[in-house]
């Protein structure tokens, strides 16, 4: 333990005395990097729930390092995980090692990478991969990708195996994605308003997995699944019309149930963006579209595609951790609209500084399905009933309800020392999809969340912000409060104390307060992060991928530097 | 593992920021841009990465916007605000950037190509470049009052004096 300790310490260390170079140019090529250590150190907390972790310390570290020069570019990440990941990151990561590294060179047009790539074709219906470090999500391919591009014309042709923890997956992915952009391919185009880009994508994923059995049945597996995509990006000044629609070959798995029904997936979205007002309105369907390099695979682990949420991103502490979103890749169909405007200065209820404006709404429901109905054998004197392995017919009407979601947010610059944001917002989300609840008796949430968020600036380096933040519901956990004030001394320190107080709990002895404080040095691209309290058990959603944080109580250290 | 470390150590030694990139991203119409031929005449840039769901972001370039052109008659810089949101939220960034009527280059950096380049981890993050494309200054997070260290590196690179931190 000890020895990992000082293996993270030396990658502090080293970017603390990286940190003491000057800047300079030399003919060395370029190297640029960042660093990243979390330490935490576990108390004993049994009554809000934290696991017990017998090693009471564990650490989450890396140093990715990039090199160029020229044409030709090259770059290693170093990860490590000890004595465990930290708590909510998936334990089989532990460990160390340079899982990530690359060589590529660029001429001209062309640009082609051997190693470690992140990659996504067009929204990732087909394609993404990508990291999410806080998740511990991390689906690199490990082979080699061709780019070429030549007047407004884009190819990509990837080929390699996923990163799967400390070692690859099985399959092996091979795409390609081709797209024109019109504004550039021709000329009399170059600066018209109207905008045109076509795409399309073709995915296959190898898996030598032969037959597989359950019970009576012998399946056949497919050898090779394909997903294919094309997509539109329409413009004409102020107005875009975006639309992707992907087709999935046959693809039994466990996420599915192994079942042979094809997938499709379409996602459409309009914007019009004037001065000082937008909109965006967009809708999704989503029919079996799970797609891995292991069909056995679960959870977040090795996923090939991604479909991104369609609701609002939120962040504040009570709206987005405890009853978010989060895609439900074997179907759902969904609708989101987002007006973003902003009352202008000098009006009189814009002031000096205008007043901006987001109202948001999305709607998520499941897909209108019929299962097929089993069909029965008679084996002598038994009847053995066999599901149909085309799994379901989806037709055009709502299934369950999902995730409803409606909010208003408003910021308001009074004069140079006061900023406030209110927002207010109201949510439905069905837990027996989600199933981020602890409790879950009742399938159905229904919660109002009201948030003022009031910066005072003080002078030029000292600030104060304020933030209180209330949800109202009467099911599952119950109501919640929550307070936070920051108190900042530009450009290095920040300090912070924050609680949060579930105070609607129907188990009156659940009704705990979890407070914590931190404190942040930053000192240019460096910062230092200090914090001690409570973590409440929720979820971290980041790019549309959720993971559940676990209750947890003790001391976390932070170092994240970049140079 | 050591080996590793001392390896990287003495490789670092040598090295520094340098010019910018050769990295291309999308322009909010789609367009390609290659971060290398990003110029403004011999005067300062500002590459700030940021997010529409990050708020730090969106306080560090709305605290900016009161005050940009100011900045821009003084100095004649130039601010590129790369937009890291994936495609959940891309078609979101032209009417939350139109609404508030921000003057900057927008720039989208969707499978974060040039945020793993420049070492990046999470927004906001800041990097100041020279009128010959060297980034020559850097800053991670936004805290009020940064952007008065921000506008005080720019003002020392347009006279084209040496920026330490």
């Amino acid at each position: 333990m000890k020895k990992h300790i000082l293996t993270g310490l030396s990658v502090l260390g080293l970017s603390a005395v990286t940190y003491s170079q000057t800047p300079k140019e030399n003919n060395w090529g370029t190297l640029t990097g960042l660093a990243g250590a979390d330490v935490q150190f576990y108390t004993r907390d049994s009554i809000i729930g934290a696991p017990v972790v017998p090693e009471k310390m564990r650490m989450n570290a890396f140093l990715f390092l990039n090199y160029r020069k020229g044409g030709f570019y090259a770059g290693a990440r170093m990860e490590f995980y000890q004595p465990k990941p930290l708590l909510g990151i998936d334990e089989r990561f532990q460990g160390q090692g340079i899982p990530y590294y690359f060589a590529g060179y660029q001429y001209k047009g062309l640009d082609i990478t051997a190693g470690g790539f992140y990659e996504q074709f067009g929204n990732g219906l087909t394609l993404r991969s990508y990291e999410a470090r806080q998740l511990g999500f991390d689906n690199f391919l490990q082979g080699f990708r061709v780019k070429y591009n030549v007047k407004g014309i884009y190819i990509k042709g990837v080929f390699g195996r996923m990163r799967d923890f400390w070692t690859w997956s099985r399959g092996t992915v091979r795409g390609i994605d081709a797209e024109i952009n019109f504004n550039e391919t021709v000329p009399k185009l170059k600066n018209s308003k109207f905008r045109l880009r076509v795409g399309g994508s073709f995915v296959s994923v190898n898996r030598p997995d032969g037959e597989k059995v359950i019970g009576q049945e012998v399946l056949a597996l497919p050898l090779n699944v394909g997903n294919a995509a094309g997509r539109l990006n329409l413009g004409y000044g102020n107005f875009s019309l975006s639309g992707e629609f992907a087709y999935k070959f046959n693809d039994p798995s466990t996420p599915n149930h192994y079942i042979y029904k094809p997938g499709a997936s379409a996602l459409l979205t309009a914007t019009y963006a004037a001065t000082n007002w937008g909109i965006s309105v967009g809708a999704k369907r989503i029919d079996n579209f799970d797609y891995r390099t292991d069909r056995e695979a679960v959870g977040n682990r090795l996923l090939v595609n991604w479909v991104p949420m369609l609701n609002k991103q939120h962040t504040y502490a009570l709206a987005a951790s405890i009853y978010p979103y989060a895609v439900q890749y074997v179907g759902e169909q969904g609708l989101q609209a987002d007006l973003n405007f902003t009352i202008p200065r000098g009006s009189k209820l814009g002031g000096k500084y205008g007043m901006d404006i987001n109202i948001n709404a999305s709607i998520v429901y499941g897909l209108d399905t019929t299962n097929r109905p089993s069909r029965a054998t008679v084996f002598g004197s038994d009847t053995v009933l066999t599901p149909d392995r085309y799994g379901y017919s989806a037709g055009a009407g709502l299934g369950k309800e999902y995730y409803q979601d409606f909010n208003i947010e408003i910021t308001k610059k009074f004069n140079k020392k006061w900023k406030l944001t209110v927002m207010y917002m109201q949510l439905w989300a069905n837990l027996n999809v989600l199933t981020v609840s602890t409790l879950g008796k009742d399938p159905f949430v229904h919660a109002h969340i009201g948030v003022a968020d009031l910066t005072w600036r003080i002078n030029n380096s000292h600030s104060l912000r304020i933030e209180a933040e209330g949800m109202y519901t009467k099911q599952d956990q119950g109501s919640w409060l929550m307070g936070l004030v920051e108190w900042t001394f530009a450009p290095h320190w920040s300090v912070s104390l924050m609680n949060q107080y579930n105070i609607g709990h129907p188990v009156p002895e659940k009704r705990l307060n979890y407070p914590l404080g931190s404190v942040v040095y930053n000192m240019g691209s460096h910062r230092f992060q200090l914090s001690y309290g409570r973590q409440r058990a929720g979820v971290l959603c980041i790019g549309g991928v959720c993971r559940a944080v676990p209750a947890a109580n003790g001391l976390t250290l932070g170092y994240i530097g970049s140079f | 593992m050591k080996k590793a470390l001392t390896l990287a150590f003495f490789l670092m030694a040598g090295f520094g920021f340098a010019q910018l990139p050769s990295i291309k991203v999308k322009d909010i119409h789609g367009n390609e841009v290659d971060v290398a031929t990003l110029q403004n005449d011999g005067k300062p840039m500002i590459i700030n990465f940021w997010a529409t769901w990050c708020k730090p972001c969106v306080l560090e370039l709305s605290t900016i916007a009161d005050e940009y052109e100011e900045w821009v008659a003084a100095t004649g810089v130039k601010l590129y605000a790369v937009s890291i949101d994936d495609s959940r939220n891309t078609a979101k960034v032209a009417p939350f950037v139109k609404s508030r009527a921000w003057l900057y280059e927008i720039l989208l950096d969707t499978n974060e190509d040039l945020k793993r380049a420049l070492g990046v981890q999470n927004p906001p993050h800041t990097f100041v470049v020279d009128g010959k494309g060297s980034v020559v200054w850097q800053h991670m997070g936004y805290q009020l009052g940064d952007e008065k260290v921000l506008f005080d590196v720019v003002k020392k690179v347009a006279r084209g004096e040496k920026v330490d931190e």
